[in-house]
């Protein structure tokens, strides 16, 4: 040891140099000694280094060859580029169906109904309990969740897992219900709760929901936001910004940006980012206008799918795309060269590494 | 050394176009810095703008650093400042922003470049006593960058730290997590 005694640092120094590192050598690091394992698994340290996360955003994309059915992950980050990504780690075919935080639901592709959490990058996962007690059979063919969603909260580390479709009796029509089960992260149970049937629901958009303030945000195909409060299981609804319609080739998607709600609308000339600014009087506001005249050939088949204040990721068919705001510049991450079976942005999730725990 | 921590004479400071301050480190070194650059150092600048208290020294001891280290310090926080102002006559031009944004990545690039590992860390206390927030922040991501992907010897060597596991225990946290330790770069 040193003449300083207890190391050559303050423990807030050592803190934010490891909150600094990459996940893979955060871990490392637990075995330099017993003090920098200890503040590695403080709680206070977990926050401070998902908040720094928050400003790395990246991409997860599911690449299938045309020439094989497997397909595999790849990450795509502004920083370091295009990395392979795997979950073997949960000894199961999984499909991604949620992405919030770090942390990632996935259902089981050869047992229906088996979901996992997990955290791709510290290799922690969780097998959910059954959602229902009654196996899937032909006379309860509810089959798959039509939407899946996944709430993260950083402050208190739980989360929850939504599932949420409708109740059909074998060989009949909705009965006019729609059910949510919700996974609660604490009580390892879930629980279920029923809403009447809303025109709405049956126009949401999958794979666009966005967790912030504590609730689940899905886009419908109307003009309205579909909100589902996780405190009280209540759905209510939440107006896009009034100058923002589809029609005339607009398309809207809904992301999160830097913690807000956003709303991304792309005509043929221009993409327009809006953000709920004031989410308590649902105050929008216009924060950039991007031409899309470098980009007009990508335009009919450009999707974006994570943001943040300084850059936007999109994907097409075949790429994925960042577009750097200050900058004003766009830039290719990552081409398919062969034919892929599917477009890219078909299975593309906004993701960041932290080091939310799933237990 | 005899010195009972802040020098109490008062020089009598000849009023230069700008305002400077002396600081005195704790080998001995004396610097005459504009108060602009001084006032970066948080810990000064809280004696400063106290209210109700007029703090007319012109001349501080700082107890914890040493001359190299400060000469470095004022090196970066004047440059900063500079910076600073340049951002701010860009605004609005892209063009001219961007250049300042380079220009200022270059001198950063360069100016932690020359950085032993040892004085990056003399460095860091440094700035950390004298509250620096932004200097901090850029020495704190210097460091991760340079253990990023190192070997646990190699990080345990840069901060000169003993290991306290036994061998068990230390197999069994690599154990816990062993794909962290894969594709480490060579020492």
């Amino acid at each position: 040891m040193n003449s300083r005694g207890d190391g050559f640092f303050p423990d807030e120094v050592i803190l934010q140099i490891l909150a600094r590192l990459p996940v893979k050598s955060l871990f490392m690091c637990k075995t330099v000694c017993k003090l920098w394992y200890r503040l590695s698994a403080d709680k206070y340290f977990v926050q401070l280094y998902n908040d720094l996360s928050v400003k790395n955003l990246m991409v997860l994309v599911e690449v299938s060859e045309a020439s094989d059915s497997k397909s595999r992950l790849i990450c795509v980050d502004n920083l370091s580029g295009v990395s392979e990504f795997s979950l073997d780690f949960l000894k199961d075919r999984v499909k991604i169906r949620a992405s919030c935080n770090g942390l990632l639901c996935c259902s089981s592709i050869p047992d229906k109904g088996v979901y996992y959490v997990c955290n791709p990058m510290t290799r922690e996962f969780r097998l959910l309990p059954r959602s229902r007690e009654r196996p899937v059979t032909r006379f309860y063919p509810d089959g798959e969740a039509t939407l899946v969603g996944l709430a993260c909260c950083s402050s208190s580390q739980k989360f929850n897992v939504v599932l949420a479709g409708y109740h059909r009796s074998f060989g009949h029509r909705s009965d006019g219900t729609f059910i949510c089960l919700v996974f609660d992260s604490e009580l390892n149970r879930w629980r279920k709760f029923v809403s009447f049937q809303d025109d709405h629901f049956t126009h949401m958009k999958r794979n666009q929901v966005v967790f912030v303030n504590g609730s689940l945000h899905w886009l419908t195909g109307s003009s309205c936001i579909l909100v589902l409060d996780l405190h009280y299981d209540i759905w209510r609804k939440m107006s896009l910004p009034g100058e923002v319609s589809y029609g005339s080739g607009n398309r809207i998607y809904l992301l999160e940006s830097d913690g807000c709600l956003s709303v991304i609308q792309i005509s043929d000339a221009w993409l327009n980012i809006w953000v709920l600014k004031d989410y308590e009087r649902e105050e929008w506001h216009l924060a950039d206008r991007v031409s899309l005249r470098c980009v007009r050939g990508l335009v009919p088949g450009i999707f974006p799918i994570s943001q943040t204040g300084e850059y936007v990721f999109l994907a097409t068919h075949k790429q994925v795309l960042v577009y750097q705001r200050k900058k004003r510049v766009w830039k290719v991450m990552y081409s398919v060269n062969n034919s892929s079976a599917l477009p890219l942005w078909f299975s593309a999730h906004a993701f960041r590494s932290t080091i939310f725990s799933c237990y | 050394m005899a010195d009972d921590g802040v020098n109490t004479k008062v020089e009598a400071v000849s009023k230069a176009t700008t305002e400077t301050i002396e600081l005195r480190t704790e080998d001995g070194g004396v610097f005459d810095v504009d108060k602009p650059v001084a006032m970066e150092f948080l810990i000064l600048k809280s004696f400063y703008e106290d209210e109700g208290r007029v703090f007319d020294k012109t001349s501080i001891r700082l107890p914890n650093v040493k001359q190299l280290e400060l000469s470095k310090v004022i090196e970066y926080c004047t440059r900063a400042l500079e910076f600073g102002a340049k951002s701010a006559a860009a605004a609005g031009d892209k063009d001219a922003e961007r250049m300042v944004r380079q220009e200022r990545e270059g001198f950063e690039a360069e100016f932690v470049d020359e950085l032993s590992n040892e004085m990056l860390k003399e460095l860091i206390l440094a700035v950390n006593f004298l509250d620096i927030k932004e200097m901090l922040d850029f020495l704190i991501r210097s460091v991760a960058n340079r253990i990023r992907n190192r070997s646990v010897a190699y990080v345990r060597q840069f901060f000169d730290i003993e290991n306290d596991f036994t061998p068990q225990e230390e197999d069994q946290i690599h154990q816990e997590n062993a794909w962290a330790f894969e594709g480490v770069d060579a020492d």
